[in-house]
């Protein structure tokens, strides 16, 4: 196995995160292609951490507490706007609009 | 007869037969790692299924001695087969399942519950050097596999198109994830002790004086968060006949009710198994005597000793209430844990 | 080792893929845990066991946990409205655009074959604990944020 066949791997989940990103209109499908993105950020890290030092291993644990605050805050957040305008259509929260 | 007493030669016995088999038919090396993990997990399903019919009858008739009675007698004599006819009954059960269940997540739960609680079975040490894999992160995989379980409670109890199976399901991952992080904390004492967290090396490191002397907080704390942990009384508001029927796995009937009872006594046996290799010692005998039985007899007493105690609790104390349940963990054990840990670091920093 | 990275590798993709594509929330949440699960796999087998096990512990354990508990307990478990044709294959051109040139810089990097390195817990301890200390004590700061944020966002108005 060699360096290149993780980084494919990361590579095509990252994609695969993003076109989910793009393309979903529920806000909590939102969060769920973000952690497939961070994961693939955490598989990156880990493996370029067999070659050099475990610096890589110890920033892909700071990833992952960081995802796991970052998705309560944000089911939070979803949750409460959720119940104030009983839409969950992520185009139609656009009262900021200019 | 002296093979169970070292068993580290009973192993590299056994090695050198499989080598010899490997060279001289010619067998390539992944059949017989194959044959090998296949005869080790029906070895390790054997035990957990005879374990389970000894747990079920042992809590009926100690819950029957406890409270002034006999237990069942009638089946077998002094009522020992009573647990076979449980299991007979049960195989021939009707499957159902209910109409606005989601099907899929209905038949995975059961196997989502009931395949960490084996897969913890790969770590812990039944005898000097017989383990089924030597992980130098043992005790750290023994909580994931326990956090694995938490998921399919929950999916049971979403699955099962019930307003109270829901609840109780929360209820009981809440109640889960409160003494999951009381469990680690607790723990934190020992490996601060040890330094390592495989549990060869935490046995080998309790040579002088078992665990318990020195760290009695942290062998209650771990004990009552195990046993909430596995849901047993008096932790049990969420399965428990009188609030919710039957909690989460209520529309569970046949062998996917079974799967959740296997899981419960495999938990419970893992929840011991665990307390007796970080605080009683393992497979050691007590310090300074002379070793009179094999290991694996001083480890699965010590188990069962520890299984007796978790029964005797059941029913002893009165059912703790839901809104008390998780104040405990959080307000209670957890500032506790940190006391513990902080009292070690200091008498070790000291010392 | 070879067959265990491709079929944790194909369980990875087909799980992203199934997250994406799944219209009913439950499934897709649990589609996500079998990718945290392969991922965590994919970790064990680059000799990063402690980053795997936390991975399933804080991952599956802790935050799918906080996704179910939400579905469970509100009413929207389709997605209503989907985006139409037109956007859809903008959308994957994009990210096939995107791909192409992750693959055209990684295919350019020298092969390295992936050494079997042991880093043991103690070392990674001692190293969040002198080299990445500002870092640490900042996560945990973090976390506690995180979690008065949560509450305080999510509680109920009290007259």
């Amino acid at each position: 196995m060699s360096t290149t066949h993780y980084l494919v791997l990361s590579a095509i989940l990252f994609c695969i995160g993003l076109y989910g990103v793009i393309s979903r209109r529920n806000a909590v499908m939102v969060l769920l292609s973000i952690e497939i993105m961070l994961c693939s950020a955490g598989l990156n890290f880990a493996c370029f951490s067999t070659i050099y030092n475990p610096s890589g291993q110890i920033f892909a644990l700071f990833i992952i507490v960081v995802g796991a605050a970052e998705v309560a805050c944000g089911l939070a957040i979803f949750f409460l706007s959720a119940r104030l305008s009983e839409t969950i259509d992520l185009d139609k929260f656009n009262l900021l609009k200019g | 007869m002296e093979l169970l007493y070292d068993t580290g030669k009973l192993v590299r016995i056994i090695e050198g037969f499989l080598q010899d088999l490997g060279k001289n038919y010619g067998i390539p090396e992944w059949v017989l790692t194959l044959g090998i993990m296949v005869v080790v997990a029906v070895i390790i399903a054997g035990f957990i299924a005879v374990n389970t019919l000894i747990l079920v009858l042992a809590e009926r008739k100690v819950s029957a001695f406890i409270q002034d009675r006999l237990g069942p007698m009638r089946v077998g004599p002094w009522g020992i087969l009573q647990t076979v006819a449980d299991a007979l009954k049960l195989l021939q059960k009707e499957d159902i399942t209910p109409k606005k269940a989601d099907r899929l997540i209905f038949f995975l739960s059961p196997i989502i519950v009931f395949a960490p609680a084996v897969m913890a079975y790969v770590a812990i040490s039944w005898s000097p050097k017989i383990r089924v894999a030597d992980i130098n992160l043992g005790l750290l995989y023994i909580f994931a596999a326990g956090s694995l379980g938490t998921l399919g409670i929950i999916l049971a109890g979403w699955s099962s198109a019930n307003k109270w199976s829901l609840l109780g399901g929360m209820r009981s991952a809440a109640q889960i994830i409160s003494y999951e992080v009381a469990l680690i904390l607790s723990v934190i004492g020992v490996i601060m002790l040890s330094g390592s967290l495989n549990l060869e090396n935490l046995i080998s490191c309790q040579k002088d004086c078992w665990y318990i002397v020195y760290q009695p907080l942290g062998f209650l704390l771990f004990l009552v968060s195990a046993i909430a942990e596995t849901n047993r009384a008096p932790f049990d508001i969420v399965e428990a006949e009188q609030e919710l029927v039957g909690g989460f796995h209520t529309e569970y009937s046949a062998m996917k009710f079974a799967m959740f009872f296997l899981g419960e006594y495999a938990n419970v046996f893992i929840a011991s198994a665990i307390c007796t290799t970080l605080f009683l010692g393992g497979w050691q005998g007590i310090p300074g005597l002379p070793v009179v039985v094999p290991p694996i007899v001083w480890f699965l007493a010590k188990c069962y000793l520890i299984v007796f105690v978790i029964m005797w609790i059941r029913w002893t104390y009165p059912r703790v209430r839901v809104d008390q349940l998780m104040g405990f963990s959080w307000k209670f054990l957890i500032p506790l844990g940190f006391l513990n840990i902080g009292l070690t670091g200091l008498v070790m920093s000291w010392k | 080792m070879e067959i265990a990275f491709y079929i944790l590798a194909g369980m990875a993709i087909t799980s992203a893929i199934l997250v994406v594509s799944l219209k009913n929330l439950v499934r897709a949440i649990l589609a996500l845990a079998s990718l945290f699960l392969s991922i965590a796999g994919l970790y064990i087998l680059l000799s990063a066991e402690f980053l795997g096990l936390v991975q399933i512990l804080v991952y599956i354990g802790g935050v799918i946990l906080l996704f179910l508990f939400l579905i469970m307990l509100t009413e929207n478990l389709f997605e209503k409205s989907q985006v139409n044709l037109f956007q859809r294959i903008t959308g994957i051109g994009l990210v096939l655009l995107l791909f192409g040139i992750f693959i055209s810089i990684l295919m350019k990097q020298p092969f390295q074959a992936i050494p079997k390195t042991d880093y043991s817990i103690q070392e990674i301890g001692k190293h969040l604990l002198t080299d990445y200390l500002v870092p640490f004590e900042v996560v945990s700061l973090l976390l506690l944020v995180a979690l008065i944020g949560a509450i305080v966002i999510a509680k109920k108005e009290e007259e």
